[in-house]
C-alpha cells in the first residue's frame, strides 16, 4: 500500500559555509564594461559602498555572543539582536561562517529578484564532505550549476504542481487516519484520559510515515504501537545530524581530532543514508520481482524516479534521501507549533473548526480539494510559518557577476545570509509580530504584508520541491484533528519557547489535551 | 546485495522503462490528444484540437512577437515550444513553483480569464512588476475567444538599471 507525503527544502541550511577567501580591497570599472559604465551613469551623484564600509562580526565577537549573552540554542534571536545593533545588513568573518548578513524584506527582495539562472546557495562544505567521504551522489540541496537545474526537473514532476500533488491525497488520509487512531490510544493510556505527551515525537512519526509512503512507496510502521528499531535509529540520526550541525560549523577544523562533535555529525548522517539506501533497494528489488515475472510495474514518485531512466541509481539514493531528511522535520516542527499557538487561542481555534465543520458535515473524512477551499485554515499554517519559520536562516551566493544591494557593491562569489526570523518577525512589515495573528493572510479585500517578508519555502525556482506535498499534509491533518479534538494546553508544561537545530524546535515537551468534541456540535 | 541488485536493475533498464512509461501514462490525471513536453495541460478538446488561435506578445524591448498555436496550449507552452525570444521564461517548467511566465493582459481579456488559485496567487505577489490584470502564463490555456488578444511581457530588474536611490520595487500584492 503506498501512502504519502514529502517535503523538501531545497533551501535547506543553518548557516552557509565558504572558506574564507581575501575580500577585494577595490573594483576597478574598465571602460569598455557597459554594465559598470550604465551603473556609473546612474549612480553620477552617490559613490557606491563596499564591503569594506559595513559592520563586521569577527570570531570573537560571534562566539562572545553565543556563549556568553546565551544564544547557542537560540541562534535565530541572535539574529534580532545583532539586526539591532549593526542593522540591516552587515558581514560576518568567523570561522567558517561568511558572508553578508540581510536583515530588512526590502534587501531581500533586492537581492532574490537579482537571482542567477541557476540560483546557488552557497558551498554547503558540511553536508557536502559527508557525500564525498562516502562516495554518494549530491541530492537536491547540495547540487549545483546546470546538473542542479536538470536534477530539480525530474524531481519537480509529480511533487511540485498542484494538480499532481492532490493526487496524492487519498495515501496521505490513510496515514492520517492511523495518525488519529493512535491519538485516541494515546489519550486512553494518559492519566485524564485525553492527554497527549511529548507530542514532537508523535508527530516526527506521522510526519516520517507519510513522507516515506510517498519516497519508498510502502508504509513504514510508524503509527504502530511499536516502532520498528530501524525507523526509530533514523529519527534519532536525523536529530543528531541537526544537533551537532551548529558545533561543527563554528569550530574549525582541526578541532575535529579533538572533539566528539564532527563523528558525531558523521554518524548521524550515516544513519540517514543507510536507512534511505535499505528503503530504495527493497523498491528496487519488488521492480524487478515484478519485470521478471512479466507483471506491470505499476506505482507512484520513487517509481517514476527509478524508471524515468533520467537518474542514475546513485542519484536516486542521494536525493531521495535529501528530500526524505528535509520532509520529516520541517513538517513535524510547524504541524507541533500549529497545535501549540491553536491551543493558546481558543478564539482562533473555533474560527477553524468552525470552517472545518461548514465544509465537512458529520464523519466526513477532507479531500484534498475540499482543504485547498478553507482559507483560514492555510492562512493558520502560513501564520505558524511566520512566526516559526522552517529555515530561519538560509543563503545565496551570487557566483556570476557583481552584485548592488542597497548602497553596497559586492564582487561576484559574494554569500548571502538571509535572516528569515528577523525579517518575518520585523514589526513594519508584520505589526504584533510577536502575536499569532492568521487572520493577516486572509484574502479578503485587507492589505496584506509584504510577501517577501515570509517565504518559508524559498522563492523561484530553488524554492522547496516538496512544499505542495508538505502543505497538503498539513492542511489535511490540522482540519481532522480540529474537527475531532479541542486543543488545550498541558498547564504544567508552562510556555514553550523555540531552540535552533537547523530547524526551530520546542524547547521542552510538549504535552496537549485533545479533549473530544461533542457529536452534536457537528 | 545492493550490487546484485543494481546488476540487475541496470540489464532491466530498457525493458522497466518502456513498462513504466506505459504504466505512467495510464495514469495521467488528465487526458491528452497530443503531446506536451512541459506543462499540465487542463485543456484538452480533442473536437477543436487543431483550430489555431493568434497571440501577440509584447516583448521587453518594444518589438511584436506574433504567433499562432493551438486551442488548449498554456501561454508557458506556446513560449517555450516556439524558444520565443523571452529571456527567463518558464523557469520551473510550470510546475507554479516560480513567478517567470508573468504576463500581462488588457483588462478586457483579463475578465475572460479563468479563476485564479491560491497557488497562482501565492507566486503572483512574488512576480516583479505585478500589475491588475497580472496572470502566469503557465496557467492561462488558449481558447476561441483569446483569438488576437495581446500579451506584456513585464520587465525584469538587472544590476545595469539598478538605481541605489530608488527604494526596491514592492508590487501590492494582487487580491
Amino acid at each position: 500500500m503506498a501512502v504519502s507525503f514529502a517535503l523538501s527544502s531545497a533551501e535547506r541550511l543553518g548557516w552557509c559555509f565558504l572558506r574564507p577567501t581575501t575580500a577585494a580591497t577595490g573594483f576597478r570599472r574598465a571602460a569598455g564594461n557597459s554594465a559598470a559604465a550604465s551603473v556609473s551613469v546612474q549612480d553620477g551623484h552617490r559613490k557606491l559602498k563596499t564591503e569594506a564600509d559595513l559592520p563586521e562580526i569577527k570570531i570573537f565577537t560571534m562566539l562572545y555572543q553565543m556563549l556568553f549573552k546565551g544564544y547557542l540554542n537560540s541562534v535565530h534571536e541572535l539574529q534580532l539582536y545583532q539586526k539591532q545593533v549593526y542593522g540591516p545588513l552587515w558581514k560576518i568573518n568567523a570561522g567558517n561562517l561568511q558572508g553578508i548578513s540581510i536583515t530588512s524584506v526590502e534587501l531581500l527582495e533586492e537581492l532574490l529578484r537579482k537571482d542567477e539562472k541557476y540560483p546557488c546557495r552557497g558551498y554547503m562544505t558540511l553536508w557536502t564532505e559527508h557525500r564525498d567521504l562516502r562516495g554518494i551522489s549530491y541530492g537536491p540541496f547540495t547540487e549545483e550549476g546546470e546538473k542542479w537545474y536538470k536534477l530539480r526537473a525530474v524531481l519537480n514532476k509529480r511533487m511540485l504542481h498542484p494538480k499532481d500533488s492532490l493526487q496524492y491525497g487519498d495515501v496521505v488520509n490513510a496515514v492520517i487516519t492511523d495518525f488519529i487512531k493512535r491519538i485516541y490510544y494515546l489519550r486512553e493510556m494518559s492519566p485524564t484520559g485525553d492527554l497527549v505527551s511529548n507530542l514532537t515525537n508523535e508527530l516526527y512519526r506521522f510526519s516520517l510515515e507519510g513522507i516515506a509512503s510517498i519516497l519508498f512507496e510502502t508504509r513504514i510502521g510508524c503509527l504502530e504501537k511499536e516502532i520498528p528499531a530501524e525507523t526509530q535509529e533514523f529519527i534519532n540520526s536525523i536529530a543528531q545530524m541537526f544537533t551537532y550541525n551548529m558545533h561543527v560549523a563554528l569550530l574549525p577544523n582541526w578541532t575535529r581530532n579533538y572533539l566528539p562533535f564532527w563523528q558525531k555529525y558523521i554518524d548521524g548522517w550515516d544513519g540517514i543514508f543507510k536507512f534511505g539506501t535499505k528503503m530504495i533497494n527493497l523498491k528496487m528489488e519488488a521492480i524487478q520481482t515484478r519485470l521478471d515475472t512479466n507483471q506491470e510495474v505499476a506505482g507512484e514518485y520513487l517509481t517514476y524516479l527509478l524508471s524515468s531512466g533520467k537518474m542514475s541509481c546513485k542519484d536516486v539514493y542521494g536525493s531521495v534521501s535529501e528530500v526524505l531528511l528535509a520532509g520529516v522535520d520541517t513538517t513535524s516542527n510547524t504541524m507541533l507549533w500549529a497545535l501549540y499557538l491553536l491551543s493558546k487561542d481558543p478564539a482562533a481555534q473555533e474560527t477553524l473548526h468552525q470552517e472545518v465543520t461548514k465544509v465537512l458535515k458529520g464523519d466526513r473524512i477532507p479531500t484534498a480539494e475540499e482543504v485547498n477551499s478553507m482559507p483560514f485554515l492555510k492562512a493558520v499554517i502560513k501564520e505558524t510559518l511566520r512566526l516559526y519559520p522552517v529555515v530561519p536562516v538560509n543563503s545565496r551566493l551570487i557566483a556570476e557577476s557583481e552584485v548592488i544591494i542597497g548602497e553596497y557593491l559586492f564582487p561576484k562569489k559574494t554569500t548571502f545570509n538571509l535572516f528569515h526570523y528577523a525579517i518575518s518577525h520585523d514589526e513594519k512589515v508584520f505589526p504584533e509580530p510577536q502575536k499569532f495573528k492568521p487572520e493577516r493572510w486572509l484574502r479578503d479585500g485587507r492589505t496584506r504584508p509584504n510577501p517577501f517578508g515570509s517565504i518559508p519555502f524559498g522563492f523561484g525556482v530553488r524554492a522547496c520541491v516538496g512544499r505542495r506535498i508538505a502543505e497538503l499534509e498539513m492542511h489535511l491533518a490540522l482540519a481532522r484533528l480540529i474537527k475531532l479534538f479541542e486543543m488545550r494546553p498541558d498547564p504544567t508544561v508552562g510556555e514553550v519557547k523555540a531552540n535552533f537545530r537547523s530547524v526551530l524546535v520546542p524547547n521542552k515537551k510538549v504535552n496537549l489535551h485533545f479533549v473530544e468534541r461533542q457529536k452534536t456540535e457537528t | 546485495m545492493s550490487a546484485c541488485v543494481l546488476r540487475a536493475f541496470l540489464q532491466r533498464a530498457a525493458v522497466m522503462r518502456q513498462a513504466a512509461q506505459q504504466t505512467i501514462s495510464q495514469t495521467r490525471a488528465f487526458p491528452q490528444s497530443y503531446t506536451h513536453i512541459r506543462g499540465i495541460n487542463t485543456y484538452a478538446n480533442s473536437l477543436r484540437a487543431e483550430e489555431k488561435v493568434t497571440v501577440h506578445f509584447l516583448n521587453r524591448d518594444g518589438k511584436r512577437i506574433t504567433v499562432k498555436a493551438s486551442i488548449g496550449e498554456s501561454l508557458l507552452d506556446v513560449v517555450v515550444d516556439r524558444d520565443l525570444d523571452i529571456d527567463g521564461f518558464g523557469a520551473c517548467e510550470g510546475t507554479l513553483a516560480c513567478s517567470t511566465c508573468h504576463l500581462i493582459f488588457e483588462e478586457d481579456v483579463y475578465k475572460k480569464l479563468g479563476p485564479v488559485s491560491d497557488e497562482e496567487m501565492d507566486m503572483l505577489d512574488l512576480a516583479y512588476g505585478l500589475t491588475d490584470t497580472s496572470r502566469l502564463g503557465c496557467q492561462v490555456c488558449l481558447r476561441k475567444d483569446l483569438d488576437g488578444m495581446i500579451l506584456r511581457v513585464p520587465d525584469v530588474i538587472s544590476d545595469a538599471r539598478a538605481d541605489s536611490e530608488k527604494e526596491s520595487s514592492t508590487a501590492p500584492p494582487k487580491i
